[in-house]
């Protein structure tokens, strides 16, 4: 069945006869935080939301996503906001608490915030605030990536693997032209942000990559999350870094590590994060996604 | 691994101050039955909401920071047993035979990030293929009463934990 032809989210309370029986809360829990759905495939998520929060008889809270858009005008935000506010508190009657704005760009928090307290005030919608875009927190942890990958240490220590990858750097050129590149990231890198640590994807005859990075880590040079390899069952480890094996050794992993996967990372598709479970049966065994993967340099 | 307080310098800060005033609407919330709506006049409950439904009106995804924050704020904040519920779920995966396939990985998230111990399968009301057949053939108020039903034993199961 076609279930986006033949959606019927008209919604007649009397023809109910269960919702008489909702007779009040359970206040077993002091607080329970519901996240709503998001099914793809829906013409109106939003009216879906609006039902599932009268069905449980919670307050809704409105995420809108500015997604980091330079061209946002709040007036834009807040037609759109108030098409929302109608469907929810008027066709759905749900209970609505207000509203946040999410990765609204940085300087155009402060002006931003201001014209929506304003226009919520007019609209009787409260507003809560207005969180600024941050590219570091759509950006996965190399415990994440390993994780993912079901990759396997081949030098450094696990302990610190809790460190952000802004990005993925696959080293194929010469290894001045990465250095290069690295810098670069850092200089173009907003100074109120973290300086940027890439995951760097290579092959393992690249001894000379895995050399350099491994003395730039240690000394003053660039800073990467992790070193990538892509090992065949019959390629041979790299031993390069054993030569400077300390805590300072960028960490170098990946065992089974199939190209597939590799490929999916150098397409940029969205892959990497918690959520993920690799299999090595197939190349499209991403099942399922929560954040874009950082992109490709 | 606090995904609340990841990276940047003072974005949490920011995350946090408006996660914080999220507290004073709740507080503010009133409760309405929608029984009471529906029969046209609408009453004030004397306690505050208990509950919050988060949802991106832009339809898109990106709302994991915030749903965490406000979780992180309301352990904080006082509120001794808070709960997370999923009314229509993702699988995390498509494998039949496991079933630890059939649970989100938002809860798997939520779980391992505030060390809930309730059940992960009593955290989500209907997995999201279920939820789209069941729309698609007419059963939205049987889909709602199944979630309702789902969101009590919630609530219920954990009274005292």
């Amino acid at each position: 069945m076609n279930s986006t032809a033949t959606l019927s989210l008209s919604h007649n309370p009397t023809q109910s006869p269960t919702h008489g029986t909702r007779s009040g809360r359970s206040t077993d829990k002091d607080m329970v935080l519901i996240e709503g759905a998001l099914a793809e495939g829906l013409s109106s998520n939003l009216e879906l939301n609006g039902w599932l929060a009268n069905d449980l008889s919670a307050p809704l809270l409105m995420i809108y996503d500015c997604k980091n858009d330079e061209s946002l005008a709040s007036s834009d935000v807040m037609r759109r906001v108030s098409i929302a506010k109608d469907i929810v508190s008027e066709r759905c009657q749900a209970e609505l608490a207000g509203l946040i704005l999410n990765r609204v760009p940085r300087h155009m928090l402060a002006p931003i915030s201001e014209d929506m307290r304003r226009a919520a005030k007019e609209q009787h919608c409260a507003f809560a605030g207005a969180i600024p875009y941050d590219g570091v927190l759509n950006s996965p942890r190399l415990n994440e990536v390993v994780k993912s990958l079901r990759a396997e240490f081949l030098f450094g220590s696990g302990d610190d693997t809790d460190v952000d990858v802004s990005e993925l750097l696959v080293a194929a050129q010469d290894v001045s032209h990465l250095l290069g590149k690295i810098d670069a990231l850092a200089d173009a890198s907003d100074a109120s942000n973290p300086p940027p640590k890439p995951l760097v994807l290579t092959t393992p005859d690249r001894t000379d990559i895995l050399l350099a990075l491994g003395c730039a880590h240690a000394t003053v040079g660039p800073n990467v999350a992790g070193v990538g390899i892509e090992l065949r069952s019959d390629d041979v480890r790299p031993r390069a870094l054993t030569l400077s094996h300390s805590r300072h050794t960028p960490r170098v992993w990946l065992r089974s590590f199939a190209r597939s996967s590799c490929a999916t990372l150098k397409e940029g598709r969205r892959s990497i994060v918690t959520s993920r479970r690799y299999s090595p049966r197939s190349s499209t065994s991403f099942q399922s996604t929560e954040r874009p993967c950082p992109s490709i340099r | 691994m606090d995904p609340v307080h990841r990276g940047g310098h003072h974005q949490p800060f920011m995350v946090m101050s408006v996660v914080s005033r999220v507290r004073h609407l709740v507080k503010h919330t009133r409760f309405f039955s929608s029984k009471d709506k529906r029969n046209g006049y609408t009453r004030d409950l004397p306690a505050m909401a208990d509950s919050l439904l988060v949802c991106n009106v832009s339809a898109s995804q990106g709302t994991s920071p915030i749903v965490l924050s406000l979780l992180d704020f309301f352990q904080r904040a006082g509120y001794h047993r808070v709960g997370y519920f999923v009314p229509i779920a993702r699988p995390k995966c498509a494998d039949d035979d496991d079933p630890s396939c059939s649970i989100s990985a938002r809860v798997d998230l939520v779980r391992g990030a505030y060390s809930l111990d309730d059940e992960p399968s009593t955290m989500i009301g209907v997995l999201k293929e279920k939820a789209l057949d069941m729309i698609a053939n007419g059963e939205r108020d049987a889909l709602g009463e199944l979630i309702f039903q789902r969101y009590r034993e919630y609530r219920r199961a954990y009274s005292g934990s």
